[in-house]
């Protein structure tokens, strides 16, 4: 009977225990919860308005209804029309050769270099590691005026000349993919590497067959913000690009309205919400191979 | 702590010395883009006043810098 009873008390113990603690710490739960509210819709409310303008019957753009009224997709449709001269599907391609080509790049030198910087002890690697993190800082617009001078001498200004819009592209995401992967490289469990070494690896094997897969994870990452901050990039994009490279940053920007002088709001918006839907796909598709705690008992002793 | 700042507030000296690598790294690469404004404006015979007083202020931060770095030695370097 002792036997029986002793579990049953120890177990309303724990109860009175685990009731006790969350009384306790509801309150600064609940605060918790209350700023995580607030930060959210802080950050989603803009989304959530330019979605509910992106639906909103032309004639209605600045009705204040915070719920979707006069609902009508008419605004897509002239987002997609060229009638006006805009040629916001030609500029979505643009943007996603633009992209693509800057993220595959910024990635390949990337990886290498961040794998050299938080792997090998070298003198003057901090040195370099400043001078990736200066790059990184430095203002974009400084850039534009010796740029348009450069490119427009060497005829890159007009036609399909990608280039010029993908290379100062990939001058500000490679510092961000360097610096991101160091970091990233930097926390790996080197003891895999080196008993890949010890089981007959070179250093390529061990890097290319052991170390990459397993940082996976943080390569998805890195390629996510790379190809984010070169599908957002207008201020170089608005100079260098032509008719026929410009992407949707730049097309969006100079969307015409029915009437001389007239913003089209409602188009604006929807072509907005068309554009971040790439990027939401793109997050969600690679969210399954960012699988946190890849190397979680990698190491065991 | 971390690999971009390095033994922070440990009072290591090999933290210390890889700080102020970082900070030379910065201001040199800095110290580079006002040195080939100033040299540009300078060729074409535009204002550089401005450049290059921006180019004098990094320069003595980068020397200050490698000063102090200098004083630590060989700390940071690799094993």
């Amino acid at each position: 009977m002792t036997t029986q009873a002793l579990p049953a008390a120890a177990t309303a113990a724990e109860e009175q225990v685990r009731h006790y603690t969350f009384k306790k710490r509801r309150g600064p739960v609940i605060r918790g919860y209350i700023g995580l509210a607030i930060i959210v819709i802080w950050g989603l409310a803009p989304f959530y308005w330019m979605v509910v303008t992106a639906f909103r019957d032309v004639g209605f753009t600045f009705d204040t209804t915070p719920w979707p009224t006069h609902v009508t997709l008419d605004n897509f449709r002239t987002a997609f029309s060229t009638a006006r001269g805009n040629h916001f599907g030609h500029a979505l391609v643009n943007s996603v050769i633009i992209g693509v080509v800057t993220t595959a790049v910024a990635m390949l030198v990337g990886v290498f270099a961040a794998y050299a910087l938080s792997r090998l002890n070298f003198p003057g690697k901090y040195f370099v590691l400043g001078i990736v993190l200066g790059a990184s800082m430095f203002p974009g617009v400084a850039l534009v005026s010796p740029l348009f001078q450069l490119f427009s001498s060497w005829g890159w200004l007009n036609g399909y000349n990608y280039q010029a819009l993908i290379i100062p592209n990939i001058s500000f995401a490679l510092p961000l993919t360097v610096y991101t992967l160091t970091a990233f490289f930097g926390e790996m469990p080197w003891e895999l590497e080196e008993s890949a070494r010890m089981d007959g690896c070179t250093p390529g094997q061990a890097f290319r067959k052991i170390m990459l897969p397993l940082a996976a994870p943080g390569l998805f990452t890195t390629a996510i913000l790379a190809f984010i901050s070169s599908w957002n990039e207008f201020l170089l994009s608005s100079q260098f690009s032509t008719s026929k490279t410009q992407p949707v940053t730049v097309a969006i920007a100079f969307f015409t309205g029915a009437q001389p002088h007239q913003e089209p709001y409602t188009t604006v918006m929807a072509a907005a919400t068309i554009v971040t839907v790439p990027l939401i796909i793109m997050v969600l598709v690679f969210q399954r191979a960012i699988v946190s705690g890849l190397t979680a008992g990698g190491v065991k002793g | 702590m971390g690999l971009f700042n390095p033994g922070q507030g440990t009072g290591d000296p090999r933290g210390r010395a890889q700080r102020l690598d970082l900070l030379a790294g910065i201001l040199g690469f800095f110290a580079l883009m006002a040195f080939v404004q100033t040299v540009v404006l300078e060729v074409r015979g535009e204002a550089a006043g401005f450049s290059a007083a921006v180019l004098a202020v990094l320069v003595v931060l980068l020397w200050l810098t490698v000063r102090a770095r200098r004083r630590l030695g060989g700390a940071a370097d690799p094993p």
